[in-house]
């Protein structure tokens, strides 16, 4: 029995209804505070969404799109980073005016450090995968 | 980068649907790469050169000017 194949068109509808019914079905599980609903749910979408795309017709990915994304990364990594960085460090330098979001403060701080870390360890591996 | 994708495209009667399809991208690149958005790898366009039966500077045209 052949594998059922789909076409682009068919794979964004699909992507867009599963994410419309994940974000539904997680903003129940929200209200409800239950956390098992809302784990499930988000894995159960992104394996319904991994499902699709193994299904898809024709090449998905190739260079450019690997280009794109790379160039998406990059630029919402550093946006991601100035802002934790610039709002941790408000947070924590107002943490008199303001004591009660002094964790969200050290959090954003070291979230900004760590993703740094992350960053320069991966950097690392692929510079000396790629021959430097 | 220039390139006469499209010309080595029509003389050998292929849409960019079948062009991705028999170098391995997907219609967009084509596309894009045709425009001059975009620039193939080296891989890709050997791929192209050997497609289309002919030499790399036949089908890409480097400008030094653009840089």
């Amino acid at each position: 029995m052949g594998v059922l194949k789909m076409k682009q068109n068919q794979f964004r509808i699909i992507f867009f209804l599963i994410v419309m019914f994940m974000g539904a079905i997680l903003s129940i599980a929200f209200s409800m505070g239950n956390p098992i609903l809302a784990v499930g749910i988000f894995f159960a979408g992104m394996a319904a969404i991994y499902l699709c795309k193994m299904r898809l017709e024709g090449v998905v990915e190739d260079e450019r799109i690997h280009l794109v994304s790379q160039k998406a990364s990059w630029v919402t990594f550093k946006i991601l980073v100035v802002i934790f960085a610039i709002g941790g460090a408000a947070l924590l330098s107002m943490r008199d005016i303001y004591p009660s979001y002094t964790y969200l403060g050290f959090f954003m701080a070291y979230v900004s450090c760590a993703v740094l870390v992350l960053y320069s360890l991966f950097y690392m591996y692929y510079n000396r995968e790629y021959g430097a | 980068m220039k390139n006469n994708i499209k010309v080595y495209r029509a003389m050998n009667d292929l849409t960019q649907e079948s062009l991705a399809e028999k170098v391995g991208v997907t219609r967009q690149t084509i596309h894009a790469i045709e425009k001059g958005k975009y620039d193939p790898s080296l891989e890709l366009a050997f791929k192209l050169s050997r497609l289309f039966g002919a030499r790399i500077e036949d089908i890409f045209l480097y400008d030094d000017s653009e840089n």
